[in-house]
């Protein structure tokens, strides 16, 4: 569900947290707009930025293009799911630049999340930062379902990193291997509770590795 | 949770984010794969599971006529705090967590939790934090956090804290009485990890022998022998092992109950079951094939086989045990080919 596409990274710096913010409803979308994105590695070619957006939303993210993010949704044809799975993209795809800039504190990933969840992502993107690495390659995102429980709403799905390789932020140079076996698998959960003032907000994710049932 | 132990840390150590150091050993140690991080509130169980198991949950059998667990009371540990649950340690723990809530800039969090758990402001019943902060010097008790299997969602741990009457989303840890567990909420003990454990068992069955073997040519109305001595062609015993690393083990084993085979052409019975005795041996059976294949095709069979999980209790604290099934574990389907007889005439 995720395709490059040829927006200006100018366009995308500057757009895209307050188009985030009008058409999501977000929660948390009252802080400013997101910080500038740390400048990209040198490391050649594959390295230089791109900008990739979702097909069907107008966040535009700042992801290198020596790395692809695939996210497979597929409509389930309830409003209301859709608007979830619609909303967990746009989170992985802020994560996902997070990552890719190795900023922790990027203000996009932050404006589309709240509490806990923004406490996690700040916890898995740190694991980047301080290894001094980004990911290369391409990562899935995939087997989305949408579970209610009480008032919150548990968006579950499987990411598959086992073709993503490590490379030095600095420098571009590899720094190991892709993971292999069941350590490539993570199972992600992305949890939407309303806000008192009654829109819903993204309150937690988490994402564990060594997920088996993913490989199949 | 994390990084170190890809599936089970509840929060984590922040303490090395804060030094600098990063938490890159492990499983989830790099770019490599995404998951956990230094910090952060993460609903995951510290039971780790080993043995024939699905990794990470997601198993694909069903529990017949059971429910498994899906969140529970666990004692509190993690952030390199050993142990986590008296009150002093339960205070460092505390000190961990209010770092790195203040390290990754979101200050509402950390102070949520210091007026709750420091100050005792605003604090439910339920927590039981009768002598803040932290219920220094009370003894008798513990401090516990709700825990969830990886199959379990944000909303099953929000569950779990309104059947606790907690109405505040910051109230994460509960003082327990020894002894005194809350209505309604399990708490970690032999049982459940038991429970844990048969959810995840892992089973590999494969064909049992079939005469005519599956990948020769079956006969129109020749009956198919069935058969499958103990322990052979994955049709054996599986140990599944949940383990609260440091406090509690409980180990189940998993033995084949029965076998079904169906077709997508006709046969008769139309699905043939064959039962497994208490030494694992099936009951020879069979199937007859009514029809043969048109030319060049093939008919499929499937294979799909229930399992019965056994806990042998925990004989200290009385407790009998109990067996469980899951299932179906079903098998890809296989094609298979079936003629006519043929007649020989000999001049």
């Amino acid at each position: 569900m995720r395709r490059r596409s040829p927006l200006s990274i100018l366009a995308a710096s500057t757009a895209l947290p307050v188009a985030a913010c009008l058409l999501a409803g977000l929660a948390g979308c009252g802080t400013p707009a997101s910080q500038p994105n740390a400048a990209l590695p040198a490391g050649g070619s594959g390295a230089t930025p791109s900008v990739t957006a979702s097909p069907s939303s107008t966040l535009a993210v700042h992801i290198p293009a020596d790395y692809h993010v695939d996210i497979e949704l597929n409509p389930t044809g309830d409003p209301a799911q859709d608007t979830f799975l619609a909303r967990t993209r746009d989170m992985l795809m802020a994560y996902e630049q997070a990552v890719s800039s190795n900023a922790p504190n990027d203000g996009l990933y932050q404006s589309l999340t709240t509490s806990f969840a923004r406490g996690n992502l700040y916890s898995m993107i740190s694991v980047f930062s301080q290894a001094g690495e980004r990911p290369t390659g391409s990562v899935r995102f995939y087997r989305f379902t949408v579970k209610l429980t009480g008032k919150v709403a548990d968006v579950f799905f499987c990411q598959d990193t086992s073709k993503v390789v490590p490379v030095s932020f600095k420098t571009g140079q590899r720094k190991g291997a892709a993971a292999t076996g069941s350590s490539a698998f993570s199972w992600w959960d992305t949890a939407f509770k309303k806000n008192s003032g009654g829109a819903w907000a993204i309150v937690y994710a988490s994402s564990l590795v060594g997920r088996e049932s993913c490989m199949s | 949770m994390h990084v170190m132990r890809a599936r089970t840390s509840r929060w984590v150590a922040a303490a090395a984010l804060l030094a600098g150091i990063a938490l890159t050993t492990g499983t989830a140690t790099n770019a490599q794969a995404d998951g956990g991080g230094p910090g952060g509130f993460w609903i995951a169980t510290h039971v780790e599971l080993s043995g024939s198991v699905w990794q990470g949950g997601g198993s694909p059998y069903a529990p017949v006529g059971w429910t498994p667990p899906k969140c529970w009371l666990e004692l509190n540990s993690g952030y390199g705090v050993d142990p986590a649950y008296t009150p002093d340690g339960f205070a460092a723990y505390m000190a961990q967590v209010y770092a790195f809530y203040l390290h990754a800039q979101e200050d509402s969090i950390r102070n949520a939790f210091y007026a709750i758990y420091h100050e005792g402001q605003g604090v439910d019943a339920a927590v039981g934090l009768t002598n803040p902060p932290y219920n220094q010097g009370v003894g008798g008790g513990k401090w516990y956090a709700i825990a969830c299997t990886p199959d379990a969602g944000y909303g099953d741990y929000a569950a779990v804290q309104a059947s606790l009457g907690v109405a505040n989303q910051y109230e994460e840890w509960f003082w327990l009485r020894d002894g005194a567990p809350p209505a309604g909420v399990p708490v970690i003990d032999p049982e459940l990890l038991a429970e844990y454990a048969a959810a995840n068992t892992k089973v590999t069955p494969g064909w049992p022998n079939f005469s005519p073997a599956l990948n020769a040519v079956q006969t129109v109305n020749l009956p198919t022998l069935i058969t499958n001595a103990a322990g052979t062609n994955g049709f054996k015993e599986y140990i599944a092992v949940a383990t609260l690393p440091g406090i509690l083990s409980s180990k189940v084993r998993a033995d084949p109950e029965s076998v079904t085979f169906t077709s997508s052409g006709p046969m008769s019975p139309s699905s043939v079951t064959c039962t497994f005795d208490a030494a694992g041996n099936m009951q020879p059976c069979q199937l007859t094939f009514l029809k043969s294949t048109p030319p060049d095709t093939s008919y499929t069979i499937t294979e799909s086989s229930m399992w019965k999980v056994t806990w042998d209790g925990d004989p200290g604290a009385g407790e009998p045990g109990w067996t469980r099934q899951i299932g179906p574990v079903v098998l890809p389907a296989v094609p298979v080919t079936v003629q006519e007889i043929q007649s020989i005439v000999g001049h």
